[in-house]
């Protein structure tokens, strides 16, 4: 849900990921990392609601 | 006093002229609510003048101010008093021009506040009388009046098609000087009417309370049980005091940013929230909204008249108007009276 | 619906042993303003109203009651609230029962159906500035306003709420007494949200933007919120601090958002949040898509029954998981 109303705000849903990965599970954290960070680079930087920058 | 006459045709051209040298604030109505707010295309925007502006005092004293930030280095920057623009505040009721004549000596007390007087003596205010005061508005019960001149250079007073207007000071002489071939000398006719339409102004002011010996009943009356009755609706909230333009309560908090940078900001507080005067040993001396009502009404209508010797309230009439729960200070003051 | 069937009732409520005080409904101060009373026994019944421009839910107080530090005999005796609750309240009320909020046997409720109440700033927008007292009622589909000696009569339409319109139970869910007859329950309608959901990215973000930049900060939104009853609010909290005190759009965006994340499947669209905004945010614009999605990802309405599970504490294996990686 919270995806959702992200997407509604007008904020890219892929921006935030969800997994269950337990520490033994070396692999599948690094595989998630991987996909998190191509599917990052894709979009880009997030640039709505940002702070002022001082 | 120079009294003259400007077209309404004239606003325009007025305000753009003007818009160069000075930040022009006026009431600007925007998806059906009217914001006072930077002018910034005097062409094709134009002043709202036929409401009350939600807030006004942001223009002086804005919600979030950064007071100094920091660097990786260590290095302090405050604002330079120098980058803060000439601004006219535009179409300002006099209930708020004389507002601002109240906040004055708390911020110029002991030791002046540089960031409210860096905004406030760059300011030129011009008013727009109320001819028509509006529902809550009730400024003559607190030492105003709606086409009030204290606290305002110049004095705009609708006549219909054209403004009488009412130079009143250097400061306000300066920007007739400026825009000179847009203004005539007024008739006496038309100085006439303007007096008589204030005097209705006056007259058609719908709520009035006599605040006479208020202060003293207050004085007296501190654990009455009138007291409990007035709060019980209150939801603490905070909107009467946001809006409220005699109201200046304020928290300072400091915000690191990334990379070893941060700054300080001072930010808009009310006392009618429970943290307000929350202890860091957890102890609250004002706990409930009993206490923290009453706080309120106690400043504005006793500790101010002690320590200014002026009501700390103007009547404009917003914290009524706005209250989601329909807390009246007129009826609460009324209270106040029949527990004397 | 009789106000004179509410007052009896309400007599009945304030002369039970165990009824401390009754919420209900009074005339403003001024104008289409109404006020809530609280009527302890004893006291006048005859400034109960109620009336299409009872615009406001009263049961935010009953969690509000305070006491002064320090136990009393009386904070110890268990006492009744009796209040005035239309549909929308009923549900906010079940929900505080079964997130145990407050007790079923605090509640002393006086139903009373309701066909719907009047947007204060539509009524203000059509009559302005009126500080004389005034009346509504409601006769076959119009509503009768009469202030000042005059009456006008204005089509339904033009001065219902927008939630109104899209209300679902107009009758109240739980009560101990029930005031006016049973209307039926509507089916959810959530074209508005649909529609915006169909807007392009770029369009919501502006508009979203936009809003928040508008937000004051007042905190009225949350503190009217019957559901928002927490003794310290994440919102104010220091340390840790998860909101910044500074007033701008990135702030004012993680407010509204965590507020109403908050109340995911579990806003009950009372609409007190937007009618108390005193900056006009479509706050039940966020609030109504979290309900949307409760109901379509998981058939879920909030509010219905006291003994139902709430959304976000309950697992189901069914429970869609495809945002899962």
């Amino acid at each position: 849900m919270l995806r959702s109303l992200l997407e509604f705000s007008g904020i890219n849903p892929l921006r935030l990921r969800m997994s269950w990965v337990s520490a033994s599970e070396g692999k599948k954290f690094a595989d998630v990392i991987t996909e998190i960070t191509k599917a990052l680079q894709e979009i880009g930087p997030q640039q709505s609601y940002l702070r002022e920058a001082i | 006093m120079d009294v003259l006459i400007l077209q309404k045709d004239s606003i325009k051209d007025f305000l753009s002229s003007l818009s160069t040298d000075y930040l022009l604030w006026a009431p600007i109505e925007k998806d059906g609510d009217t914001l006072f707010q930077p002018l910034l295309d005097c062409n094709n925007n134009s002043p709202d003048l036929a409401h009350q502006a939600i807030i006004i005092k942001h223009s002086i004293f804005p919600q979030t101010e950064p007071l100094y930030s920091y660097d990786q280095n260590d290095q302090i920057q405050a604002p330079d008093a120098q980058d803060i623009k000439q601004n006219i505040l535009f179409g300002v009721r006099p209930c708020d021009a004389r507002s601002f004549s109240l906040l004055d000596p708390v911020f110029k007390g002991d030791v002046p506040d540089p960031y409210y007087l860096a905004r406030r003596n760059k300011a030129l205010l011009i008013g727009m009388a109320c001819t028509k005061p509006f529902a809550n508005c009730f400024c003559t019960s607190v030492g105003g009046n709606p086409c009030g001149q204290e606290g305002l250079d110049l004095l705009c007073t609708d006549l219909g098609d054209r403004y009488l207007v009412a130079v009143l000071s250097e400061k306000g002489k300066e920007i007739i000087n400026k825009t000179s071939s847009l203004f005539i000398a007024a008739p006496a006719e038309e100085i006439k009417q303007g007096a008589e339409l204030a005097q209705n102004a006056e007259r058609s002011m719908k709520r009035r309370i006599d605040l006479a010996g208020v202060t003293d009943t207050l004085g007296r009356i501190f654990e009455n049980p009138v007291w409990k009755k007035m709060a019980l609706k209150c939801i603490g909230c905070g909107i009467c005091t946001y809006t409220c333009p005699t109201c200046y309560c304020f928290d300072m908090q400091d915000e690191p940013m990334a990379k070893k940078r941060g700054r300080r900001v001072r930010v808009w507080d009310s006392c009618m929230y429970k943290e307000y005067t929350l202890h860091a040993s957890g102890h609250n001396p004002r706990p409930t909204r009993v206490e923290r009502l009453k706080n309120r009404i106690y400043h504005k209508f006793k500790f101010n008249v002690d320590t200014f010797g002026t009501f700390g309230c103007v009547g404009c009439g917003r914290c009524i108007t706005l209250c989601p729960v329909n807390e009246d200070i007129i009826e609460n003051l009324l209270a106040v009276k029949g527990a004397a | 619906m009789s106000v004179q069937k509410l007052k009896d009732e309400a007599a009945r409520a304030l002369g039970r042993k165990d009824v401390k005080y009754l919420i209900g409904y009074k005339k403003g101060s001024y104008g289409f303003r109404v006020s809530p009373a609280f009527i302890e026994p004893k006291e006048d019944i005859e400034q109960l109203i109620i009336s299409p421009l009872c615009n406001m839910s009263l049961v935010k107080y009953v969690m509000m009651e305070e006491t002064l530090p320090g136990l009393t005999e009386q904070a110890m005796k268990p006492s009744k609230i009796a209040i005035v609750a239309r549909g929308c309240d009923s549900r906010a009320i079940n929900l505080l029962i079964e997130e145990k909020g407050v007790p079923r046997d605090k509640l002393y409720i006086i139903g009373v159906s309701c066909k719907g109440v009047i947007d204060q700033r539509k009524i203000e927008a059509l009559f302005p500035q009126v500080t004389e007292p005034a009346e509504v009622t409601e006769e076959n589909g119009n509503y009768i306003i009469s202030f000042q000696g005059e009456s006008h009569t204005v089509p339904k339409e033009e001065l219902l709420a927008e939630l109104c319109k899209v209300c679902q139970y107009p009758t109240p869910l739980i009560y101990d007494k029930l005031i006016g007859d049973k209307l039926p329950a509507r089916p959810a309608n959530y074209d508005d949200i649909a529609a915006f959901e169909a807007l392009p990215v770029e369009e919501r973000l502006a508009y979203w933007q936009q809003q928040f930049t508008k937000c004051v900060r007042c905190y009225a939104c949350r503190n009217v919120c019957p559901l928002c009853y927490s003794t310290i609010c994440s919102l104010d909290s220091l340390s840790p601090q998860w909101l910044r005190r500074s007033v701008d759009t990135s702030e004012n965006f993680m407010f509204q958002i965590i507020r109403t994340f908050h109340l995911a499947g579990r806003c009950i669209g009372c609409g007190e949040c937007e009618r108390v905004c005193p900056m006009n945010l479509p706050l039940m614009k966020l609030n109504r898509k979290l309900e949307k999605d409760a109901k379509e990802l998981f058939g879920y309405e909030s509010g219905k029954d006291p003994k139902a599970k709430s959304l976000l504490t309950t697992f189901h294996t069914e429970d869609p998981q495809g945002f899962i990686l």
